[in-house]
């Protein structure tokens, strides 16, 4: 309606129209769906990554909506390409906080997607729920779904050197995070224990060629390889296999996708994470089982029977429902009353029950150690307990 | 000091206002007066879209001067974009320096990186493709030092936290943390910076470049010294880049080593084709227009917008090979 076409009956009627809406803000506002933000990588080399992570939002919603949503308004995701670049994520960012009024963005992949979320999210005063362990970044607006690196690395490092042995080299992708946060936090562990560091070393995104370190490697006769190369672990596993690498391959980048493409290059490789396809509880159960019907056509890969599924999508699953109970308990969508609902959610997750830590911007939940198993399954073979998350990285 | 005086008002000397001339720069004044009431009924969040968009214009009109005048294509134009960007956050969160010097500092950089290559790759003739795909190679050189120099560069995530603009002068106070204050701020240089490149360039000295870019043999042989324009050229272009980058890092508070990267490079090549090479208006308003283009159609929908985007510039590259400016110029002919 143009400025034009407005009539004194049409105005009046808005005007009362407008008072209605001002005596009765509440029921108003019940008919308004909850928006949610998607802003991931939906093309480039992570697409498959941030499909996963859109589908399990999808998924995570559509479940909300069918149990009647939040206190009787549905949720709606309004989904964003971050195209895996800061410059995107900034101006998708501040569309879908702005413009779109979404109550929080969740999907991203990368940390410099986090962090340009973050830098909107800050101003607006909203909250970023980033699906992806993470070095141990803490944020007032900031709650990470996956393990810090003093829920991951630390706990794995204890376990592997009174249960696999006490030399590891580490190689991994020449990223910040790696050099400092988790090689530091690795080898203060493994001095802990006394355990030594037989080497590391530091490759840049896009290396394809791992023969001379790992001939290196095999110089330095460690018991335990520990791997990081984050943008093409499948490459790095078969060079590994290929080479008839003798030391134990551990890594925090294990999932039932890498195993599935790595066909039998990844069995008997040792991972941590906090959730696999198989873990034994109830929601995983029906989680895996809902994705496997809704997603059938999504990829052709199965893993034992069911559509192969990242850390990343149960992660974006989790975030989701732990947004819509943070909005019931907190009875409201922003930033103080998700604050409050956020510090008081208790969630039975597929990978078993999770609560926020909303000083450390972490989840408390299990830490799983997993084995890949000749049918490119991973079965959970300790678990570590629920470690409190410590802030290492950036604060604030 | 005289003779250098008299050489700058020989170079820079002023002919008539043409007619074609007067044709863009009463696009240009209407185009301000347009943006410089935009702030009355855009949203923030438009405004704040817009501005990003006048930044980065400064960045195509950088471009624009190099490529469109002196036909040197640079691939890796983002390299200097990045630098200037850099240099703003590791002043302002490392060294704790204020935002004028992360400016200057951004700004030096960049110019010192290019003045040394391009005195290198310039004055040993290199050109066309093959300095087009060395610029190329400096930005994923670049890309790689910042996603790898962490303690510097803050490696993968970046710096966070570079503050906004603020200064005080004449009693007025400018803030830009303030969305329309920033706009204005980021208008007035985008049009200041175009107005000063055309100004330069419709004299002598857009000459000498023009010639150079025509037939660099036969304006040699005229007696200029080549090599040594071109690298003044490409100097002022990076930093003018750099300049663009910085102000750029201050209203993100962000930056990430893809602001150094291919991507941004090839946008800047699209802005500067779509409106016309050497034109300086051109590139300014479709730098703006194909900004708020790709922001609407990429969240048209989230799978096939690369495809949508992609046939949009073929089409613009097949109907209007010489940019959209070049739409006018038909109409006064025919």
């Amino acid at each position: 309606m143009g400025l034009s076409t407005i009539t004194r009956r049409r105005f009046g009627g808005l005007a009362v129209g407008l008072a209605g809406a001002a005596a009765f803000p509440r029921a108003l506002r019940a008919a308004e769906a909850i928006r949610i933000g998607f802003l991931g990588p939906l093309s480039g080399a992570l697409a498959f990554v941030g499909q996963t992570n859109q589908n399990c939002l999808d998924l995570a919603v559509s479940e909300i909506n069918e149990a009647g949503g939040i206190a009787g308004r549905m949720l709606e995701v309004i989904a964003e390409d971050s195209q895996m670049s800061t410059k995107t994520t900034l101006d998708k960012a501040r569309k879908l906080f702005q413009s779109d009024g979404v109550v929080a963005v969740t999907g991203m992949v990368l940390p410099s997607e986090r962090e340009a979320a973050l830098s909107i999210a800050a101003q607006v005063k909203r909250y970023v729920l980033f699906p992806n362990f993470d070095e141990g970044r803490c944020h007032p607006n900031l709650i990470c779904t996956g393990l810090s690196i003093n829920q991951s690395t630390v706990p794995m490092v204890r376990w592997l050197t009174s249960n696999v042995g006490k030399k590891i080299y580490v190689i991994a992708s020449d990223l910040a995070t790696n050099r400092q946060i988790m090689l530091g936090s690795l080898k203060a562990e493994l001095d802990a224990q006394g355990g030594t560091l037989a080497g590391a070393q530091f490759f840049p995104f896009g290396a394809r060629d791992f023969g001379p370190a790992l001939q290196q490697v095999a110089a330095a006769n460690p018991d335990i390889v520990w791997h990081a190369i984050g943008d093409d672990p499948i490459t790095f596993v078969k060079q590994y296999a290929s080479f008839g690498m003798k030391p134990q391959l551990v890594t925090p980048l294990v999932h039932e996708s890498i195993a599935a493409a790595t066909e039998d290059a990844s069995v008997g490789n040792i991972g941590v994470e906090s959730s696999y396809m198989s873990v034994d509880t109830e929601a995983n159960r029906a989680f895996i089982d809902a994705y496997s019907r809704r997603f059938a056509d999504f990829t052709p890969r199965r893993v034992r029977g069911k559509v192969v599924m990242l850390p990343h999508g149960e992660k974006t699953y989790v975030a989701a429902k732990l947004l819509s109970e943070a909005i019931r308990l907190g009875g409201g969508t922003d930033y103080d009353a998700l604050r409050s609902g956020f510090g008081k959610v208790t969630l039975a997750a597929p990978r078993g029950t999770v609560k926020v830590d909303l000083a450390a911007s972490h989840l408390v939940c299990d830490t799983l150690v997993g084995k890949v198993m000749p049918d490119r399954g991973i079965d959970v073979i300790a678990r570590l307990g629920a470690i409190a998350p410590v802030c290492t990285g950036a604060k604030g | 000091m005289a003779r250098l005086l008299v050489a700058c008002r020989l170079l820079f000397a002023q002919p008539g206002l043409g007619g074609r001339e007067r044709v863009g720069a009463q696009i240009a004044v209407a185009a301000f007066a347009v943006l410089a009431l935009y702030p009355a009924v855009g949203s923030d969040y438009h405004l704040a879209q817009l501005r990003d968009a006048l930044l980065l214009a400064i960045f195509a009109l950088s471009l624009d001067y190099l490529w469109g005048r002196t036909r040197m294509l640079v691939m890796g134009h983002a390299l200097f974009f990045g630098i200037g960007a850099y240099g703003m956050a590791i002043a302002t969160t490392r060294l704790g320096w204020p935002t004028g010097g992360g400016l200057l500092l951004g700004i030096a950089v960049a110019a010192s990186v290019a003045a040394a290559v391009g005195y290198f790759l310039l004055y040993a003739g290199v050109r066309l493709h093959f300095f087009a795909v060395l610029t190329m190679a400096m930005s994923l050189i670049a890309t790689q030092i910042a996603a790898s120099w962490s303690s510097v560069t803050g490696g993968d995530v970046g710096i966070l936290g570079v503050p906004p603009i603020e200064f005080s002068a004449f009693g007025l106070h400018y803030s830009g943390g303030d969305g329309t204050a920033s706009y204005y701020g980021a208008l007035f240089l985008a049009f200041l910076t175009m107005l000063v490149l055309w100004l330069a360039c419709r004299a002598p000295y857009g000459l000498i470049l023009e010639a150079i870019g025509s037939n660099e043999n036969r304006a040699r042989t005229l007696g200029f010294n080549t090599a040594r324009q071109l690298l003044i050229a490409f100097t002022a272009a990076a930093a003018l880049a750099a300049f663009a980058g910085a102000l750029f890092a201050t209203t993100a508070g962000v930056v990430a080593p893809d602001l150094l990267g291919t991507l941004l490079s090839t946008e800047v090549m699209i802005w500067v084709a779509i409106g016309g090479r050497g034109t300086f208006i051109g590139p300014l308003l479709a730098t703006l227009l194909v900004h708020e283009a790709s922001q609407t159609i990429s969240s048209l929908s989230t799978s096939l917008w690369p495809l949508l985007l992609g046939a949009l510039f073929l089409l613009i590259v097949f109907a209007l090979p010489d940019g959209l400016v070049s739409l006018l110029r038909r109409r006064k002919e025919a």
